[in-house]
């Protein structure tokens, strides 16, 4: 169980941040990485030694992230009650921290402003290419070890990032410029 | 004339950081004459840059302890689950095997009965009959009745 711990303390920071940006909410994130631990304590005679804990440890996160939102996917074609205030472009709460005051206030605003339209962006993708593209660029892992981690060739590796990134920029996402939602 | 899609892989290595020193530098001798070639590269840049998140970003909160003490809890309420979970493979394996072989067995018995039912030899030329196996306590019982009754006749006998 020590050992354990250590391993927890370890990789707790990076799979937290990794379930934010895969559920795209802070809340959401603190039950995923439990979940995440949970899941890996009960499932650590599947590790193989030659494989890399955190490689292994990623992979439980994505498959129970894509899970999640497979899920939330569901409850919300179900739910009409919860499709009206998306509908009318409300933020979730935990997107939206109050204003900061001083010099610095109103560039920080702008970019809380364009980090949460790029969010919403990225929730639109489907999930395959969502967790690459999380993978590449948020996380910053190489093709190699995003195939590694979601059991993929590196060739499609490659596609859904591609496919991703051209999503993205007919959403209008670009660096400098007005962004579209 | 657009940019093809083999080109636009190579972009995305690029940008993506995964091409070696060679390849990096091929591509960057493909780019100085190809003006299309250098305005793909800008828009995936442009695209890629756009998604890197804001420095003040949430601080992420620490959870070890949480986590850990969640886990003592679940395994405390359900030791037997976390036990099975956790179990080395060869023991999983191994109590599947054997679960598989006793229900092969079970199968196996249940369509096929305990074995083949005792020969019976033909009746001898006084009537008698014998059996080759091991007479059981039915046969005695019957073999009493047909002594008590007298005999009985061959057509019945065959018929049991």
């Amino acid at each position: 169980m020590e050992s354990f711990g250590v391993l927890v303390e370890r990789h707790q920071p990076r799979l937290w941040r990794l379930c934010e940006r895969m559920l795209g909410s802070s809340e959401d994130a603190g039950e995923a990485t439990q979940e995440v631990f949970l899941k890996a304590y009960r499932g650590c005679s599947a590790f193989r030694p030659n494989a890399k804990v955190s490689t292994w440890l990623y992979r439980i996160a994505v498959n129970h992230c894509l899970n999640r939102l497979r899920r939330r996917k569901l409850a919300t074609f179900l739910s009409l009650a919860e499709l009206a205030p998306k509908a009318q472009g409300e933020a979730p709460a935990a997107e939206w921290d109050p204003a900061d005051s001083g010099p610095d206030a109103e560039q920080r605003l702008a970019d809380r402003r364009r980090w949460a339209q790029v969010k919403a962006a990225i929730d639109r993708l489907p999930l395959n290419q969502r967790s690459v593209l999380v993978l590449a660029k948020l996380e910053g892992l190489s093709y190699r070890e995003i195939s590694q981690t979601l059991g993929i060739t590196e060739s499609a590796v490659e596609s859904r990032l591609v496919r991703a990134m051209r999503r993205l920029q007919a959403l209008g996402i670009q660096q400098g410029v007005g962004h579209g939602g | 004339m657009a940019v093809r899609d083999r080109d636009i892989k190579l972009l995305m290595r690029y940008v993506a950081g995964e091409l070696d020193e060679a390849a990096r530098r091929r591509l960057k001798e493909r780019l100085d004459e190809d003006e299309q070639l250098r305005a793909a590269l800008r828009q995936l840049r442009s695209t890629w840059s756009a998604l890197s998140p804001p420095i003040g970003e949430p601080k992420v909160p620490d959870q070890t302890s949480r986590i850990l003490s969640e886990i003592r809890r679940r395994r405390e309420r359900d030791p037997g689950v976390a036990g099975w979970f956790a179990a080395p493979v060869w023991i999983k394996a191994g109590s599947l095997a054997s679960l598989a072989v006793g229900l092969v067995m079970g199968l196996l018995v249940s369509t096929s009965g305990f074995g083949p039912p005792p020969e019976v030899s033909e009746p001898s030329a006084d009537g008698d009959l014998f059996l080759a196996a091991e007479p059981t306590s039915a046969d005695l019982y019957w073999r009493a009745l047909e002594a008590s009754s007298g005999g009985l006749g061959d057509e019945q006998e065959n018929g049991t």
